[in-house]
């Protein structure tokens, strides 16, 4: 096995956090190499480019890796679970696909056990984070409107993205009902920033954004970090991490593009492999001083995985609402029922994040597959009664935590270097099943009276498994955490984890904004101990 | 049974006339064009599968040679009993024909991939927010942490651009 040169600080993962973390220690001046299983993308082969772009989200982009099956995929066991797994692995990570929905967690969010009795407090909380959100939103280049209520006062936006007739339309149909909603908050540049150019509405988001206005971190953090002197190896694939005899991260082993293993020495590891793949790195990690996995004295490494179950709600109008334009994930959203009220009949809550219509293609077969769209005579008038009229809706569901719902190794299944492959156990828990249901409800009441001459609801739906959280959770108790408030491991000093593994609960919305700002904080808890002892 | 790109036969091309006519602007669905779609994506198969379920199905006649009330007799047969069948050829009939420029233009989604030019979307009226800005706050402040539960904080933080 080669040996490479020792770095100061280690990261894994090129992802949302993993480069938020990458260029705030670089920025400070620290040595910093990044290994990525993935490769870099060339946003001028995004789908969006080429005319049969639509089809491409059910093949080699397809959230799932199961389905997509590129050459950085690892596979992922999720029969056992309603919901599968979606994610993207590259420079850039499962930002790639992002909707780049970026509402922040509300200060509620960091204390559910002493305001409702459920779950813990996070030992940290959203007056700490405040500066590090700020902070990361000048890095992503967040647009917005300022004046929500249903946050304090967010300062910096650039102008939100275009509601359209679309979010205009059920504004005013929240208005009827009297119920919050407000222009989503983007990571989306609406105006030139920091080098990348305006959102020209192309729609697509989730098969990558060819302008570069979503602010997937390739294009956004890593341009900086690299500047700055991080160096960020792609096509490196780690297996595990390594341990000296005092019991600290000494590096990780991994495998280069041509199935060749390294040993790369570090003095600090940090992972940013995302609620699944840190889980299965630290686990595959196991050693005779840690032999249920790395860190793991807690039992607690791959519990308590979070997924946001999400429910979808359609409804069909009349007018035309151009619905097919614009980013797709970004219009308006509602936080209405984010605030527990337990009249509901559940604790907690969730967002309401209105969805763009679906393009031609799959407005085309999910009308035939629901038989609204009949072959012949009758096709083009029904599909012209749907394309541009349709509005969708997610349900993002706050999920409490719960042991049981755990990413373990699968017994057989392993990636393409013979690493065992992550399974998913996950169950949908009752208080997430009645919030469900009255989200469903409650966006079927909004579409119709925002005019929806139809409506259709249905969830949990399937590929949505993309938030993924609470699998090394954080807290100051070495026996019921993983890492402590500076994201450091209880059981490895050395050794730091910045992605929404650490997440102490779910919140009810989209996690990025939060997990960056978490990513940044941690930095700085890393840079002020290289400081006091480099 | 001889592939479908090779043969006279005209069901297939028959079959896309009933399933996708022609309309406003739009020509009926081209056979050749699906043809080469469904062998790019290694779906000739379904193809040959839907139009031997056909064959089969007219005992009298070519399916081509029958007039239209016939035609959509075997089709309701053919949907009936090969609902799996139907459904793989016109999803992939669909997928030929919607991401074919032309139908795009004819249903207004343009400009097209690679959009040169971009898309404009309406901003919508803001003014519909201020009856949501006047209602007030509606998050939860938390209560404040005990006194002996310290916050942790990083002096002096490195300056960020
Ligand atoms: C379709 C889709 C839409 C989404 N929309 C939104 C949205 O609108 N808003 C929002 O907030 N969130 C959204 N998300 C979720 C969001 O993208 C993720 O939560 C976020 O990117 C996770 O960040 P991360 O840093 O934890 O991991 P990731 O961004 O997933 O990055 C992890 C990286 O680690 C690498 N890696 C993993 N294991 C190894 C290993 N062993 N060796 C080397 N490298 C490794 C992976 O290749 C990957 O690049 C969406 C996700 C998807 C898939
Ligand atoms: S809508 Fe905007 S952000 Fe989304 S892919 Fe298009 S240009 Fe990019």
């Amino acid at each position: 096995m080669a040996k490479a040169e020792p770095v100061d600080i280690l990261i894994v993962g090129a992802g949302a956090t993993g480069a938020a973390v990458a260029w705030r220690l670089g920025q400070a001046g620290l040595d910093v190499l990044c290994l990525e299983q993935g490769d870099y993308m060339d946003p001028a082969h995004y789908p969006s480019t080429r005319p049969d772009g639509e089809l491409a989200s059910q093949q080699e982009f397809h959230v799932s890796p199961n389905v997509r099956r590129r050459e950085a995929d690892y596979p992922i066991n999720d029969s056992d679970s309603p919901i599968a797994i979606a994610n993207f692995n590259a420079v850039g990570g499962s930002t790639i696909l992002f909707s780049g929905h970026f509402p922040r967690f509300h200060p509620s969010d960091f204390r559910v056990r002493s305001l409702d009795g459920v779950a813990d407090d996070w030992p940290i909380d959203y007056q700490q984070l405040a500066p590090y959100f700020a902070l990361n939103d000048r890095m992503m280049g967040v647009s917005g409107l300022g004046g929500d209520p249903a946050y304090p006062p967010i300062d910096g936006l650039l102008p939100p993205v275009p509601m359209g007739r679309l979010g205009e339309c059920l504004g005013r149909g929240f208005n009827r009902l009297g119920w919050h909603w407000w222009p989503a908050y983007a990571a989306i540049a609406t105006r030139p920033h920091r080098g990348r150019p305006p959102c020209i509405n192309l729609g697509p988001c989730n098969t990558g954004c060819a302008q570069g206005a979503k602010a997937s971190t390739d294009v956004s953090y890593w341009p900086e970090a690299r500047q700055s002197g991080v160096r960020l190896q792609t096509r490196a694939r780690v297996s595990r991490i390594t341990l000296d005899a005092q019991g600290k991260a000494s590096g990780v082993l991994y495998f280069d593009a041509d199935g060749n293993e390294w040993q790369q020495p570090a003095r600090l590891v940090v992972l940013a492999c995302n609620g699944v793949g840190t889980p299965r790195l630290l686990l595959n990690s196991a050693c005779p001083t840690f032999p249920d996995g790395l860190a793991n004295r807690s039992g607690l490494v791959g519990r308590n995985l979070m997924l946001h179950p999400l429910g979808y709600v359609e409804g069909l109008f009349d007018d035309a609402l151009d619905s097919q334009l614009g980013p797709q994930g970004c219009s308006i959203y509602s936080h209405q029922f984010y605030e527990t009220d337990t009249s509901r009949g559940f604790v907690r809550g969730y967002t309401m994040q209105l969805l763009r219509g679906p393009g031609l293609l799959e407005t085309a077969t999910t009308g035939f597959l629901r038989r609204e769209i009949p072959p012949g005579t009758g096709f083009h008038a029904a599909l012209r009664e749907r394309f541009g009229h349709l509005a969708g809706m997610g349900i993002i569901v706050e999920d409490l935590p719960d042991p049981d719902n755990r990413v373990t190794l699968d017994a057989e299944l392993t990636d393409s270097n013979g690493i065992p492959a992550p399974k998913i156990h996950y169950t949908l828990s009752e208080n997430s099943r009645h919030m469900l249901a009255h989200g469903l409800e409650r966006g079927k009441e909004v579409m119709r009276a925002a005019g929806a001459r139809r409506t259709a609801a249905f969830g949990p739906v399937r590929h949505t498994g993309w938030h993924l959280m609470g699998t090394t959770r954080m807290g100051n108790d070495p026996a019921r955490a993983v890492v402590d408030a500076r994201g450091r491991c209880h059981d490895i000093d050395n050794l730091y984890i910045v992605d929404s593994s650490v997440f102490v609960t779910s919140g009810g919305v989209n996690p990025v904004s939060t997990m960056q700002a978490i990513a940044l904080y941690i930095a700085d808890g890393i840079i002020a101990r290289k400081r006091s002892a480099p | 049974m001889s592939s479908v790109l090779e043969t006279g036969d005209r069901t297939l091309s028959v079959l896309l006339g009933d399933l996708l006519p022609p309309d406003v602007g739009i020509a009926a669905m081209n056979t050749d064009q699906l043809v080469a779609f469904a062998a790019q994506h290694a779906r000739t198969s379904q193809l040959e599968a839907l139009q031997k379920i056909i064959t089969g199905e007219c005992t009298d006649a070519s399916f081509a040679a029958l007039d239209a009330p016939a035609r959509e007799a075997v089709l309701a047969r053919v949907r009936r009993k090969h609902l799996k069948a139907f459904a793989d050829f016109f999803l992939l009939a669909l997928q030929c024909y919607c991401l074919d420029p032309g139908v795009r233009q004819a249903f207004g989604d343009i400009p097209g991939a690679p959009f040169p030019a971009g898309r404009d979307v309406a901003d919508g009226n803001l003014e519909l927010l201020e009856i949501v800005y006047e209602r007030g706050p509606i998050f939860r402040v938390p209560p404040p942490y005990p006194a002996s539960e310290t916050r942790l904080t990083f002096e002096d933080p490195p300056p960020c651009s």
